[in-house]
C-alpha cells in the first residue's frame, strides 16, 4: 500500500516538475582528432523520452554513442530526474565548428537544446609517432612552467589497443635538478576510453610523479622505458578462418610479445623565485601552506620543561620544508626541534603537514614572552610571498621548588660562555666628518708649508728685530737704563729747584740722582756707602774717571749747600749740567 | 663695502653647500636604515663626484655595497675609509669581514715581530693628521724658540731645554711625517673583476703567471698604456689589465 503511494507521488512530483532540455560538452576547445564528450541531459523525467534528434553537425562528427542513462535522486525530500544521452564527438579540422540544435520528444512535447559553438584547435603534435601502435605511453605534466619549488605532477599514461599485461618499467626517468615524490595511485589501474589519432585506446595512468625543481632553468626529464607483454594472435597456417581455433576467446592462437615503449624527454621550463619584497622569515618554501603553533602551557616553573608544537600545513615539498623561525629569548633553555612530517601522496598532488615541536626549558622565574612564529613561503599562483605568523606566546613561570637551597646558601648557577650568535658588519657612520680631497697628500698642498714656515719666520723676524734695537742701546741693561730714567727725572727737579731759589731741597735731588747711579753702576746700596767706598768700587769696575768727578763734586757741593746755606746757587746749577751731560754719556754707553 | 659683500656672499654658498652635502648624506642615511641599500648608494656616491671625500663617507658606501652583495667593491671603499682614518675600529672590522669573502688567499712573506709593530706605530695616523701635528709643533718650536732669546733672563735656562726637546719631537714628527705619506703614495688597487690573469709583460701574448679574483689587494708600481705592474704581499709580481682593477 505505502509502496503504490509513494509511486503515486513520485509520479505526480515527475509530472508538476519543470521539463528542461540542455546540452553540456565536455569541452569547448577540442583540438582536432581528439574526442569529447557531448552530453545532452533532458531534466524532469528519467523514462518515456525519445532518443535525441541533431541537427547536422559542422566541422565535427560522432564517434560513438549514443549512451543512455538515467538518475533519480530524492534530496531533502524533493525529488529530482533526469535522463542524458551522451555521444563522443570529434572535430574534423581547426576552425569553428556547431552542434546544432538537438530534439526529444517527451509526452507528445518537443523540447529542443540551444545551439553549441565549439572552437576546433589544431591537432596535437604527435608524442614519439607512438599512436597507431597497440600500445604505447605518454607522459603529461600539468604545466610546463614553474618556480623553484613549485610542484609539477607528471602523469604517465598507458595506451593499449590490445590485451596486455600490467608494465614493467625498466628505466625510471632522470630528473636531475628536481626533488621527486611519487604519488600513490589504486592498486587496479583505472582504465577508460580514448580516441588518439582515429583509433580507440583503452587507457590508464600507472605513474604519478610530483617534481619541485631544485635549480632554475630549462630542465629535462628524461624518457621513461617501460616493457609491456602483448597479447598477438599467431598466424597459423589454413587455420586462419577456423571457427574453433580462430576465436580469441580460446587462447590456443595468441602469444606474449615484449614490446619497449618509452616516452619522450620533457622539457620544464624553471624561473627563478622573485628577489624583490622576499620576507625576511623566508627560508624557501613554496605552495600554499598555513602555519599554527601553540605552546602546550601557559604556566610552569622555573627548570620545567614546556613544548612548542608549530606545524605547517598545506600542499608542496613537505619533506624539505624548512623550519619555521623560532626566535627562542635567552632566558630559556632549548634544543634542536623534534621534526615530524606527515605526507599525502595524492590521489592528485602532494599534500601534509610538518610538525615541529621545541623543548623550552625557562631557566629564569617571572613572566616570559616567546617572541612570534613566522613562517612564510612563495605562493605560485598568487605570484607573490605570504608571511604568516604565530603568537606571540606568555609563559608564567613561577619560582621552582628545586632552585633555592634548603639551607639558604646561594643558588648555584651554572655559569656559561655568552656565545656568539651572528656576525655583522658594524652601522653605517652617522656623522659625514670633515671632506678633504682624497686625492692629495699635505706636502702637496700650499697650507701645509705655509702652515709649517710661518711660526719660523715669525722668528726670524723677531730676531732681526731684536739684533736692530741691540745696536742701537748696544750694553745698556733694563736695570740701567730704568736707573738712569730715575737719576734723570731727579735731575730735573733739583734743575726746578735750583731755578726756584730751593738750593736745599734741589741738591737733596741731586743727591738721590747720583745715588741711582753709583748704586746701578758699583752694586753697593744708595744708602750704606761712603764716598769713599763708592769710589774704589767705580774705579774697581773701570768706569769712566771724569764721571766719578762730575758725581763727587754734586755730592761735596750739596754738603756744602747744607752748611753754607744760599749762595751757592749759581755753583749748583754748574754742577747739576755737568750731571746732566754724565747721564747723556752713559746713556750712551761711553 | 664691495669687498664685504663679496666675502659675505661667499660664505653664505659655502654655508648652503655644506648644508645640502649634510641633506644628501642624511637622506643616504635614511634609505640605508629603511634597507634600501641601492638608493642609499647613489646618494652617498653624489657626494664623491667632486673629487672630496670623507672617511665616513666611504666607509658608508662600503658598507651599502656589501648589503649588495658586491664584496670587491665594498672591499675597495673601506680600504680608502681607512687611508682617511687609518685606525677606526669599525673600518677595521668591516674591512675584515669583507675579506672573508673573498676568493684568494695570499700569505705575505715572513717578517721579523718589530717591523709589525712599526707598520702599526706608522698607521696609527694619517698622513694628513700628521701633517697638522707638524704644524702644531713648529708653532709651538717656533714660539719657544722666540722666549729663549728675548725672554727674562732668569727662565733662559728652562726656555732652551723646551726649544731643544720640541726641536727633537718636531723632528721625529718629521720623519714620521715622511714614512706615512710614503707608504700613502704608493699605489694600490682592488681587483674588481671576477678573475683577472696575470702576465708576464704587459701583452695578453705573454706567458700566464697566475690568476687573481676579486677582493684582491695589489700594489701597483707603474702603469703602461692599459696595464698595470702590480705586486702581491708575498712577493710575486706581473702584469694585469687596467680595467680588471680599481685604484684605491
Amino acid at each position: 500500500m505505502s509502496r503504490l503511494l509513494l509511486l503515486i507521488v513520485l509520479t505526480a512530483q515527475a509530472a508538476w516538475g519543470q521539463h528542461s532540455f540542455t546540452v553540456k560538452p565536455s569541452r569547448t576547445i577540442v583540438p582536432a582528432g581528439e574526442p569529447f564528450e557531448v552530453e545532452f541531459i533532458f531534466s524532469g523525467a528519467s523514462t518515456g523520452i525519445s532518443s535525441p534528434r541533431l541537427e547536422p553537425l559542422e566541422n565535427i562528427e560522432v564517434v560513438g554513442g549514443p549512451s543512455s542513462a538515467t538518475n533519480v535522486s530524492i534530496v531533502n525530500g524533493k525529488m529530482s530526474s533526469q535522463a542524458s544521452f551522451s555521444y563522443v564527438m570529434r572535430g574534423v579540422k581547426q576552425g569553428p565548428a556547431k552542434i546544432g540544435s538537438a530534439q526529444v520528444v517527451y509526452k507528445g512535447r518537443s523540447y529542443a537544446t540551444e545551439a553549441l559553438a565549439i572552437t576546433i584547435a589544431a591537432p596535437n603534435s604527435k608524442q614519439n609517432s607512438s599512436a597507431g601502435e597497440e600500445v604505447f605511453i605518454r607522459v603529461y605534466a600539468d604545466k610546463t612552467d614553474a618556480y623553484v619549488g613549485e610542484q609539477i605532477v607528471l602523469t604517465y599514461k598507458l595506451f593499449f589497443a590490445a590485451r596486455i599485461a600490467p608494465p614493467e618499467i625498466k628505466e625510471l626517468p632522470q630528473a636531475k635538478g628536481f626533488w621527486s615524490e611519487d604519488i600513490d595511485l589504486p592498486q587496479q589501474m583505472v582504465l577508460r576510453d580514448e580516441v588518439i589519432e582515429n583509433r580507440s585506446y583503452r587507457s590508464g595512468v600507472f605513474r604519478k610523479v610530483a617534481l619541485f625543481a631544485t635549480t632554475a632553468g630549462d630542465l629535462t626529464v628524461e624518457p621513461l622505458r617501460a616493457t609491456v607483454r602483448v597479447e598477438r594472435r599467431e598466424k597459423r597456417k589454413g587455420r586462419s578462418n577456423d571457427p574453433f581455433f580462430g576465436d580469441p576467446f580460446f587462447n590456443f592462437g595468441t602469444r606474449m610479445d615484449e614490446v619497449e615503449v618509452s616516452t619522450r624527454a620533457l622539457t620544464l621550463k624553471i624561473r627563478p623565485l622573485p628577489q624583490d619584497q622576499q620576507p625576511s622569515s623566508f627560508t624557501g618554501a613554496v605552495g600554499e601552506y598555513n602555519l599554527s603553533a601553540k605552546l602546550d602551557r601557559a604556566q610552569c616553573q622555573a627548570h620545567e620543561a614546556v613544548t612548542l608544537l608549530v606545524q605547517v600545513r598545506g600542499e608542496g615539498n613537505i619533506k624539505t620544508l624548512p623550519a619555521p623561525q623560532v626566535s627562542v629569548p635567552s632566558d630559556f633553555e632549548s634544543y634542536d626541534p623534534k621534526t615530524g612530517e606527515n605526507i599525502k601522496r595524492g590521489p592528485e598532488r602532494v599534500t601534509g603537514s610538518k610538525s615541529f615541536e621545541y623543548v623550552l626549558i625557562p631557566r629564569a622565574p617571572g613572566r616570559q614572552a616567546i617572541p612570534e612564529v613566522r613562517f612564510s613561503y612563495f605562493d605560485p599562483e598568487k605570484k607573490r610571498y605570504v608571511e604568516q605568523s604565530a603568537g606571540p606566546f606568555v609563559l608564567d613561570v613561577s619560582r621552582g621548588d628545586g632552585t633555592r637551597p634548603a639551607d639558604g646558601a646561594v643558588p648555584y648557577a651554572a655559569k656559561r660562555n655568552v656565545e656568539t650568535v651572528g656576525q655583522d658588519i658594524a652601522f653605517v657612520k652617522t656623522e659625514i666628518g670633515e671632506r678633504s680631497s682624497s686625492a692629495s697628500l699635505p706636502h702637496q698642498e700650499l697650507w701645509f708649508w705655509f702652515g709649517c714656515g710661518a711660526p719660523w719666520a715669525a722668528l726670524a723676524a723677531v730676531v732681526v728685530v731684536r739684533r736692530k734695537q741691540e745696536t742701537q742701546g748696544r750694553s745698556l741693561s733694563g736695570r740701567r737704563r730704568r736707573a738712569l730714567r730715575r737719576a734723570q727725572t731727579e735731575l730735573a727737579e733739583a734743575v726746578k729747584l735750583t731755578d726756584a731759589g730751593n738750593q736745599l731741597d734741589a741738591s737733596r735731588h741731586a743727591i738721590i740722582a747720583v745715588g741711582h747711579v753709583l748704586a746701578e753702576w758699583t752694586g753697593l746700596a744708595a744708602g750704606g756707602a761712603t764716598t769713599e767706598q763708592w769710589q774704589t768700587e767705580w774705579r774697581v769696575r773701570g768706569h769712566s774717571e771724569s764721571h766719578w768727578a762730575t758725581m763727587r763734586e754734586i755730592l761735596e757741593s750739596s754738603d756744602r749747600v747744607r752748611y753754607a746755606g744760599a749762595g751757592a746757587g749759581e755753583e749748583l746749577r754748574t754742577k747739576l749740567a755737568a750731571l746732566k751731560q754724565a747721564l747723556e754719556q752713559l746713556e750712551a754707553g761711553q | 663695502m664691495r669687498r664685504f659683500l663679496l666675502i659675505m656672499s661667499t660664505l653664505l654658498w659655502m654655508t648652503v653647500g655644506a648644508a645640502q652635502t649634510q641633506n644628501e648624506f642624511q637622506a643616504g642615511l635614511a634609505a640605508f636604515q629603511s634597507g634600501d641599500w641601492k638608493s642609499a648608494l647613489q646618494q652617498w656616491e653624489q657626494l664623491t663626484l667632486g673629487g672630496e671625500s670623507s672617511g665616513a663617507l666611504e666607509y658608508n658606501i662600503g658598507n651599502a655595497y656589501f648589503r649588495l652583495g658586491e664584496t670587491a667593491s665594498a672591499i675597495l671603499h673601506y680600504e680608502r675609509a681607512l687611508r682617511f682614518l687609518p685606525t677606526d675600529e669599525d673600518v677595521i672590522h668591516n674591512l675584515r669581514l669583507a675579506n672573508l669573502g673573498t676568493v684568494d688567499r695570499i700569505d705575505p712573506t715572513l717578517r721579523l715581530g718589530i717591523w709589525e709593530v712599526a707598520d702599526g706605530a706608522r698607521d696609527a695616523h694619517s698622513a694628513r693628521q700628521i701633517a697638522v701635528s707638524v704644524i702644531w709643533f713648529s708653532l709651538i718650536a717656533a714660539a719657544s724658540v722666540a722666549l729663549w732669546l728675548v725672554g727674562p733672563s732668569r727662565l733662559r735656562k728652562s726656555l732652551k731645554r723646551a726649544s731643544v726637546a720640541t726641536g727633537i719631537l718636531l723632528v721625529l714628527l718629521c720623519l714620521w711625517y715622511v714614512w706615512r705619506s710614503s707608504y700613502e703614495a704608493q699605489t694600490r688597487a682592488i681587483v674588481m673583476a671576477e678573475k683577472t690573469d696575470i702576465y708576464s709583460g704587459p701583452s695578453d701574448s705573454s706567458t700566464q703567471l697566475f690568476s687573481l679574483h676579486s677582493g684582491s689587494k695589489v700594489r701597483v708600481y707603474e702603469t703602461l698604456s692599459g696595464w698595470l705592474r702590480v705586486g702581491l704581499p708575498d712577493g710575486r709580481d706581473g702584469w694585469m689589465k687596467d680595467s680588471d682593477a680599481e685604484h684605491i
